[in-house]
């Protein structure tokens, strides 16, 4: 499945979505704020066939690539359409009303993103969830619960990884593998969290003034900057 | 990962060689790794999730640069992952180097099972 055909199709969605425009593999309300919610078309290596993921997504964290942590496939697990199935279009309108609208509602402000992130059934100790709540509180302007979040962010991402192996098991036998150093990535979130934790504590002034040039930042790299 | 899990995926991975029927390289490989995918979701085990790709600990869109994806990731009732299945055919091994690069993405170190058509 190509852009082109994802535009294609998402545009028939329209008529469910009041206000939403279909950008490449997304469809999502301008103008976009704080969070970046909609639907994202995702391809499949079967030529016809693809996923749609309702999410939404924090903008304040930077990113070059949508992330899907606060989402799910419309249909459940691993359901895809077919999109030379003459039901498709009816079909996806139903799981939007069903499934993508109420999850895409009452996300106005900040606040509801938390509330929303907060009530999601996610792994107990998934470092993505604090780190969007911490971002996200630090945006609402509500420090201590941030600084709580970042913590704990900053804890996850820990380097637990010293000394430890992992498993990998092929035609029954067992082999432990030596884990390699914590990746750039690790690095690169848990400093981040710890510059947000340190500005709350020692400069909060400039809190919003950060947290804004990362949006802006999600929103270059997303090439979305012109819907703002 | 339990040994029913393992059971099942090798059943389906042989169903999924029969229904591709004999052949060999990369391109039968790929036949092979589909109709595997069709054969897992057709199990309708909500705990195992076919073609949820991975960067930077987050789920990603396939083909999101430098993402990694497993061909099945096995999830327990709170969502976290329990484990990865890597389907390989013919005598295809995994370098550690790619088993590093699954922990990474998915940032949890769980056991990674090969399934290997029966």
């Amino acid at each position: 499945m190509t852009k082109k055909q994802f535009v294609s199709i998402g545009k028939l969605l329209l008529p469910s979505l009041q206000g939403y425009v279909v950008d490449g593999s997304i469809v999502f309300r301008p103008p976009v704020g704080h969070t970046l919610s909609g639907l994202c078309f995702e391809r499949r290596e079967t030529a016809d066939s693809f996923y749609l993921w309702v999410f939404l997504m924090p903008l304040c964290i930077p990113e070059d690539h949508i992330t899907l942590s606060f989402g799910k496939r419309l249909g459940g697990g691993s359901h895809s359409w077919e999109a030379s199935s003459r039901e498709l279009i009816p079909s996806l309108l139903d799981a939007v009303d069903r499934e993508a609208i109420p999850f895409l509602e009452g996300l106005e402000t900040p606040g509801d993103v938390v509330s929303r992130i907060q009530n999601l059934n996610l792994p107990k100790d998934a470092f993505y969830r604090y780190e969007a709540l911490g971002y996200m509180l630090a945006r609402c302007g509500r420090p201590k619960e941030a600084i709580a979040n970042l913590d704990r962010t900053i804890e996850l991402l820990g380097d637990g990884r010293a000394g430890r192996c992992g498993i990998m098991v092929d035609r029954g036998k067992v082999t432990c593998v030596p884990l390699g150093p914590r990746p750039e990535w690790e690095k690169r979130a848990k400093d981040r969290a710890a510059t947000l934790r340190d500005r709350l504590i020692n400069d909060p002034v400039a809190v919003p003034l950060l947290l804004g040039s990362w949006e802006q930042e999600s929103l270059r790299n997303l090439g979305l900057l012109g819907y703002r | 990962m339990t040994d029913d899990t393992v059971s099942q995926l090798t059943a389906a991975a042989g169903r999924a060689a029969d229904a591709v029927g004999e052949g060999e390289g990369h391109a039968y490989g790929s036949a092979v790794h589909s109709a595997f995918q069709e054969e897992v979701d057709a199990l309708g085990d909500s705990s195992l999730k076919t073609e949820q790709s991975f960067l930077n600990g987050k789920p990603v869109t396939y083909g999101t640069k430098d993402s990694v994806r497993p061909d099945v990731t096995e999830f327990d009732g709170q969502g976290n992952i329990k484990a990865v299945y890597d389907l390989k055919t013919g005598g295809a091994t995994m370098s550690a180097a790619r088993m590093q690069q699954i922990w990474e993405a998915i940032k949890v170190v769980v056991p990674i099972i090969v399934i290997r058509v029966p």
